[in-house]
């Protein structure tokens, strides 16, 4: 059975702008977006097109830097960190889990998986032997030396997954992670998700899918970069 | 910075094999021109310092002004008063040589080849070279009884296949071969006449075109060239290194070119190499992305990739090394003709080895410029910009 801790936020964010420059047009992204997401909370982010969720999720994940606001992750201020700071801090805290899988498709699944385990310095035995246990969690014990291209989408996106929490990050990061998959495999990757949180990690889903909003602790909707609605489902 | 990382080197090589083989070959293809181009230049260089190595404690009298002896030439009886004005307690010996080039006309016309040939004063010319051995026949050793026979160096006897007792015809005119030596410079690629025969071939009449005198200590040198120089009129006296560096420019401007046609061949290849790793990390900047976003670092992308150049560059000049040798050594290009010289090039070890450092190194700045710009680049960057 799951715990969300009551008093310790994972993530803070107070008044996150994002503009990008266009040619000489300003476009706000997000515009002045507050929340806080609990340890060991799923919360999914939803809302049309263009209305900022990607770009939030890119800002809570270290990938970008909020333009205006302060963002706060493991008690890491992330707003001002310089970009060998942010690598360090998403291999250090972060699990990417990408609509289109991104796996490398010269590498095998085990050796995908390895990337962060390589990139935080474990030793080769060690590594090998955690991917394979990760592997194997996500149901992929028989596809351990297959290439992305030989695999389905739902077994690449378990790839995919096995790789996010391949270092025990305590953030998990899915954008759309079902959106390129049938139902059904959604529904199992779903299911893979909602059994990594009750390990302890928190999740923050991007997703336009209702049925998968509603199986989040909880709801932040956006339109045009601020959020309109903050709710429990 | 990774070393885990390093089999992605290995993996990106192996899934491009095509590209991979194709650079391969062209980085081989320069260093092997490079490497053939080198080769050549020292052992040019190599055989001019042996050759003049060979005349220790050696003066060379030159017509002043025209201090080439392909060019200049003095009266043959200079060699006589040199003898009769010098300290004889001071000198081994005195002779003249008549230097020049004539066509090999056993050939058509236009297919004609010069040779440098050296007619000898056969009494003395022995007292000033001494370096050489005969590998088979005899010496010239009778200005008269040896009209119309030649020595060859073994380069000559090797090129056309001639053995003692075969002829050689020089502009028309045959000459019986008595015997075959070997300096190990390049004057094995000269053809040794009477005097007289020489002079009667190039149409040079009692004239030589060098005077060498063998002094016996160092210590004479200054004193028999003040007075040579005293005693004949429109003379150029030269130790041996001193005309070595005279002929040092034209030496120089010979490596120069070689190094420059080098260089520009070298240019190409790093050219080369920055095309192949910017298409080779176009191709791959998704993947580059995906591993900055999951925590790889700059450091570690930029030695995933310097690894895969460098890996290029090696491959490339370890293939250009075995072409070289197969060049040189299998099909037969290892003699090559320069004024008149044979030289035949030799592959060392330390060129093979420094080329396939120089081709691993070029590897590395062609790679430089795109790898240090992609590895840079923001993981979000690449993801937006190309998905």
């Amino acid at each position: 059975m799951k715990s969300i801790s009551n008093d310790l936020n994972v993530i803070e964010a107070d008044d996150i702008w994002k503009v990008y420059k266009r040619g000489k047009t300003d476009v706000k992204a997000l515009r002045g977006v507050n929340f806080r997401v609990r340890e060991g909370e799923i919360v999914a982010i939803m809302g049309p097109s263009g209305c900022g969720k990607t770009t939030l999720l890119n800002i809570i994940g270290g990938l970008d830097t909020p333009t205006k606001g302060n963002i706060r992750v493991n008690e890491i201020e992330l707003s001002n960190l310089g970009e060998s700071k942010l690598t360090k801090f998403r291999r250090e805290n972060i699990g990417f889990v990408f609509q289109f899988y991104n796996l490398l498709p010269n590498l095998t699944a085990l050796e995908n998986v390895q990337l962060p385990l390589i990139a935080q310095g474990i030793p080769k035995k060690e590594r090998f032997e955690k991917a394979k246990d990760f592997l194997q969690a996500v149901g992929l014990s028989d596809r351990l030396y297959h290439k992305p291209g030989e695999l389905s989408g739902g077994e690449q996106q378990r790839v995919a997954i096995a790789r996010a929490i391949a270092v025990q990050p305590s953030i998990v990061l899915a954008d759309e992670p079902t959106g390129d998959l049938d139902t059904k495999t959604g529904e199992e990757i779903m299911g893979l998700l909602r059994k990594i949180n009750e390990m302890g990690q928190t999740i923050i889903i991007v997703t336009h899918d209702d049925m998968i909003a509603a199986t989040a602790d909880r709801i932040i909707k956006l339109r045009d970069g601020k959020i309109i609605e903050n709710s429990s489902s | 910075m990774k070393l885990g990382f390093l089999f992605i080197s290995i993996r990106d090589l192996k899934s491009k094999k095509l590209r991979t083989v194709i650079t391969i070959v062209g980085i081989a293809g320069i260093i092997t021109s490079y490497l053939v181009m080198m080769a050549a230049a020292n052992t040019m260089h190599d055989l001019v310092d042996a050759s003049f190595s060979a005349y220790e404690y050696r003066l060379f009298v030159l017509k002043r002004g025209k201090e080439d002896p392909m060019v200049g030439q003095l009266p043959e009886w200079y060699v006589d008063k040199i003898r009769e004005k010098v300290n004889p307690d001071y000198i081994d010996g005195v002779s003249g040589f008549l230097w020049w080039m004539v066509d090999n006309s056993t050939k058509d016309e236009d297919d004609a080849e010069f040779q440098t040939i050296r007619g000898l004063q056969v009494e003395s010319y022995k007292s000033v070279i001494e370096k050489y051995e005969m590998i088979a026949g005899e010496e010239l050793s009778d200005a008269q009884e040896d009209r119309n026979y030649c020595m060859i160096g073994i380069n000559i006897a090797e090129k056309f296949g001639k053995t003692v007792g075969d002829k050689i015809t020089l502009q028309n005119h045959a000459f019986t071969i008595k015997g075959i030596f070997s300096t190990s410079t390049m004057i094995d690629s000269e053809i040794w006449l009477t005097m007289r025969d020489a002079q009667n071939l190039v149409g040079k009449l009692h004239k030589v075109s060098i005077i060498i005198v063998k002094v016996k200590e160092q210590d004479y040198v200054d004193e028999i060239r003040k007075q040579i120089e005293d005693n004949l009129r429109g003379v150029a006296v030269f130790e041996a290194d001193e005309y070595m560096e005279a002929n040092a420019e034209a030496l120089d401007s010979f490596r120069g070119v070689i190094f420059a046609i080098s260089m520009i061949a070298l240019f190409a290849a790093v050219l080369g190499m920055m095309n192949t790793m910017t298409m080779t990390l176009r191709e791959r900047r998704h993947d580059i992305a995906v591993m900055k976003a999951v925590g790889v670092s700059n450091k570690s992308v930029a030695l995933i990739y310097s690894v895969e150049a460098l890996l290029l560059g090696f491959l490339g000049g370890i293939v250009g090394v075995i072409l070289g040798f197969l060049m040189l050594n299998v099909f037969g290009v290892s003699n090559i003709e320069l004024a008149g010289y044979l030289i035949s090039v030799d592959l060392t070890y330390q060129l093979a080895f420094e080329s396939v450092i120089i081709s691993t190194i070029l590897g590395l700045i062609g790679g430089f410029y795109p790898i240090a710009k992609i590895s840079r680049q923001r993981a979000l960057d690449i993801l937006q910009k190309f998905g």
